[in-house]
């Protein structure tokens, strides 16, 4: 057989081209803020994760300088090898603080702290219960998994109830039970009922793991996430994961625990082991990034206040903002040509949101995706509430 | 982009006998307009078409529409204001099942690349026989669901989801698939028993399985021949050697057994007997005798239709007696992932006309889903 090793590159592009799934890039020549450049164009960015900040904040981008003066730009190794700096273990050691938490381990990214621990967790004769509606990263790290795997309705505790039933029958008895979830679900802002997840997981003594990447910063007492939001111990939730990439505006993941799971997540987990570690830079800005959001505490107390300004104007207007509770406000319009022509629309009079549709979304459920930011003042919110109000009438929507 | 021929053709009498309660025109359909029945064909291709139309006006393509006459398509179209052009069928609106299998001939002979039809499981069975007897089993179909009992896999779940199917299937997103297609005996219906086989399997418009994620910017399909093995290689891997296995219809189970490799009907039921035997297309009285005084017996089967059926509905022949002697425990349930999205409400149904048993199956059942994975699903 005569192969043509790369024809499939150009092919399967095409492919997504022709099917309208491919990724068209925009390109931003400013730092992500409130009112950025986005291909050339100043419009209000509403589809950052940024939501407290803190990506363009003077006191985290000097850390960041003076990180490059004292460590260089790159750690120069993994980190079980020679690249284990001190601003590592620093970072760690005030995560896990911020946490009230034994340990933070930190990854490079938070795909790889989800992608390298999940299938250490759990193995062969093991079970995995998973909210249908995970993160790609927990399903990919999922699959790395020799366990047995059960999916549960989105946050349907009955569901998830009979699934934890049904393994008691699994015969030989499952060894070990991981149930994971994501903490704030991003297409429709909810947040998942952990204080439920974890009542059932201690009926059946199975392990709790929970995605905290759209909720660190934002739930809880000051931000510090979906554990403290339910008010849950240690010892009910036993893996918090999470990013900097996301409300600390910066960039790597963690987990965080006990004592006992950093011990073990550093010595097994793969992407952990045999990647170079964070660089210095990026650890100390991270850092940085947590000690603002305690001595800036109204960044957080902001971003809820803008979020129910936003969500009541858009509300009052007849817009579909879904189950939401949280800052990210999805805004439904139904058939993915209309969220389209709704973003194509809001952008060229300078709103920048994010159209979603099937099959990222269920069909008929298409929106443009808004994320809130602390750093929207009330005649922003204005700007985009006009400018909505203004194309939705154009598209009939509201 | 090559434009495709669709035939498209109405089953104008589909759905009339529901709200008069006759379930189904098969040889009634006077006797149901004398109860004052109102046509509900015309309302459901309405829909489609009208979903069509704002598609196709959307994604600025051209199609190549050929119908029926009369009732049978032609006033409705014209009505939504689509082009088409139009085949001499039928003579008059009396239509009758002729009709249906003379027109999809037609369109065979003008080289029709899919064939889309509203009406119910009757009108799905004309349209299959029609293509057969012109040998032209390739071409696709899809069924707009317009019947008063709905069975068959071949239709999509609503009218707008079958212009959505066939808009991607024209856009070259959607594949085709082998779906099921069941024939009941209306006669029997009428007098309340249940009298529904798997009647064959026909190449259909699917549309590939995207797995809904959040956060997962990327779609991530999940491809239905690679789900069915996932789940046969599961099965296979868990398979006690010295157990006794009733296989139900339908592809998934096959492909279990062609994983086996051991011989397998698709519309009956078999009986893999602890490693060494294979009983093929066995009745309710001969699994009853197999597994006479037998304890390590286990049933695996996979809801049939779009209606989720477990029991009850083309494999009778697994009685309720059958299922008794086996056990709730010992049911083994599969099904690929799209099969689960595609049945209505998300809930399996069982009838397996015995209160007792379909009492006894109620509440929450394991379904493997994929390779080591599975979930619980609701049978009411």
């Amino acid at each position: 057989m005569k192969r043509n090793p790369t024809a499939f590159l150009k092919e399967e592009y095409e492919e997504l081209v022709r099917q309208g799934l491919n990724w068209t890039l925009k390109v931003l020549s400013s730092p992500s803020q409130p009112w950025a450049i986005v291909d050339g164009k100043k419009v209000l960015m509403m589809c950052a994760n940024n939501y407290l900040g803190l990506a363009n904040h003077p006191k985290v981008k000097q850390a960041a300088k003076e990180a490059i003066d004292k460590y260089g730009v790159g750690a120069g190794s993994d980190r079980s090898i020679a690249g284990n700096m001190e601003i590592h273990h620093e970072l760690e050691e005030t995560l896990a603080k911020f946490k009230r938490a034994e340990a933070s381990l930190v990854f490079q990214t938070g795909y790889m702290a989800n992608e390298g621990l999940i299938p250490q967790l759990a193995g062969k004769g093991d079970l995995i219960v998973s909210d249908e509606l995970n993160h790609g990263s927990i399903i990919d790290g999922v699959r790395l998994s020799k366990a047995d795997r059960a999916i549960y309705k989105h946050c349907d505790m009955e569901d998830l109830a009979k699934v934890l039933e049904e393994a008691e029958k699994h015969d030989p008895p499952y060894r070990r039970i991981l149930i994971i979830t994501d903490g704030v679900f991003s297409m429709d802002g909810d947040i998942a009922p952990l204080d439920q997840i974890a009542k059932l997981a201690e009926e059946h003594g199975a392990m709790v793991y929970v995605d905290d990447s759209h909720g660190e910063g934002v739930l809880g007492e000051n931000g510090r996430g979906i554990v403290s939001h339910f008010k849950l111990s240690r010892d009910k939730v036993h893996v918090e994961m999470g990013t900097f990439s996301k409300a600390f505006g910066v960039i790597g993941g963690h987990i965080t625990g006990s004592r006992d799971l950093y011990n073990f997540a550093y010595n097994k987990a793969r992407t952990w082991l045999l990647s170079a570690a964070m660089t210095p830079v990026s650890a100390a800005a991270a850092k940085a990034a947590i000690e603002v959001l305690q001595e800036e505490s109204w960044r957080v107390r902001k971003l809820w206040e803008n979020t129910e300004y936003f969500k009541k104007a858009m509300q009052d207007l007849g817009f579909n903002t879904g189950k939401t509770q949280t800052p990210i406000i999805p805004v439904i319009v139904g058939e993915a040509m209309t969220a389209r022509k709704l973003a194509e629309r809001l952008f060229e009079e300078g709103v920048f949101g994010l159209p979603i549709f099937y099959p990222m979304v269920p069909r008929g459920t298409a929106r443009i995706r808004v994320q809130m930011n602390a750093e929207f003042t009330k005649e922003d919110l204005d700007f985009a509430i006009e400018k909505f109000e203004k194309v939705g009438k154009e598209l009939n929507i509201i | 982009m090559t434009s495709h021929i669709i035939g498209f053709l109405i089953n104008p009498i589909a759905g009339m006998g529901g709200r008069v309660g006759l379930k189904g025109t098969d040889g009634v359909v006077e006797e149901a307009i004398r109860r004052g029945a109102k046509p509900i064909a015309p309302i459901r291709a309405e829909s489609f078409l009208r979903k069509l139309k704002e598609l196709i006006e959307y994604e600025k393509l051209e199609i190549n529409l050929v119908t029926c006459r009369l009732n049978m398509g032609e006033d409705v179209v014209k009505k939504v204001g689509l082009k088409a052009s139009y085949i001499d069928i039928p003579k008059s609106r009396n239509t009758t099942a002729l009709d249906t299998m003379e027109a999809v001939k037609k369109f065979v002979l003008l080289n029709a690349s899919v064939i889309v039809f509203v009406g119910g499981d009757g009108t799905a069975r004309d349209v299959y026989n029609a293509l057969k007897e012109s040998n032209m089993l390739d071409i696709p179909i899809l069924g707009v669901p317009s019947g008063v009992k709905i069975y068959s896999g071949v239709f999509a779940v609503t009218p707008e989801d079958a212009a959505y199917s066939l808009m991607e299937y024209l856009k070259g997103r959607a594949s085709t698939m082998d779906l099921e297609i069941l024939d009941i005996d209306e006669k029997a219906f009428r007098e309340d028993r249940i009298d529904l086989k798997l009647y064959a399997y026909a190449k259909a418009i699917y549309i590939p399985f995207h797995i809904q994620s959040s956060k997962q910017l990327s779609p991530d399909t999940v491809d239905e021949v690679e789900n069915q093995m996932g789940i046969a290689r599961y099965i296979v891997e868990t398979m006690d050697k010295n157990g006794i296995y009733i296989l139900g219809p339908g592809t998934t189970v096959k492909r279990i057994a062609d994983l086996l490799g051991i011989k397998k009907t698709l519309l009956g039921v078999d009986i893999y007997y602890k490693s060494i035997k294979v009983y093929n297309d066995v009745s309710e009285k001969e699994i009853l005798n197999i597994i006479k005084n037998e304890d390590n017996v286990w049933i695996i089967v996979t809801p049939i239709g779009r209606q989720g059926i477990l029991f009850g509905r083309g494999n009778q022949q697994i009685s309720p007696e059958v299922i008794k002697r086996v056990g709730k425990d010992r049911i083994i349930v599969v099904a690929t992932q799209r099969k689960l999205r595609d049945i209505a409400d998300g809930v399996l149904r069982v009838d397996t006309q015995d209160p007792e048993v379909d009492n006894y199956l109620k509440g929450y059942i394991k379904v493997v889903i994929d390779y080591r994975t599975w979930r619980m699903v609701k049978i009411v």
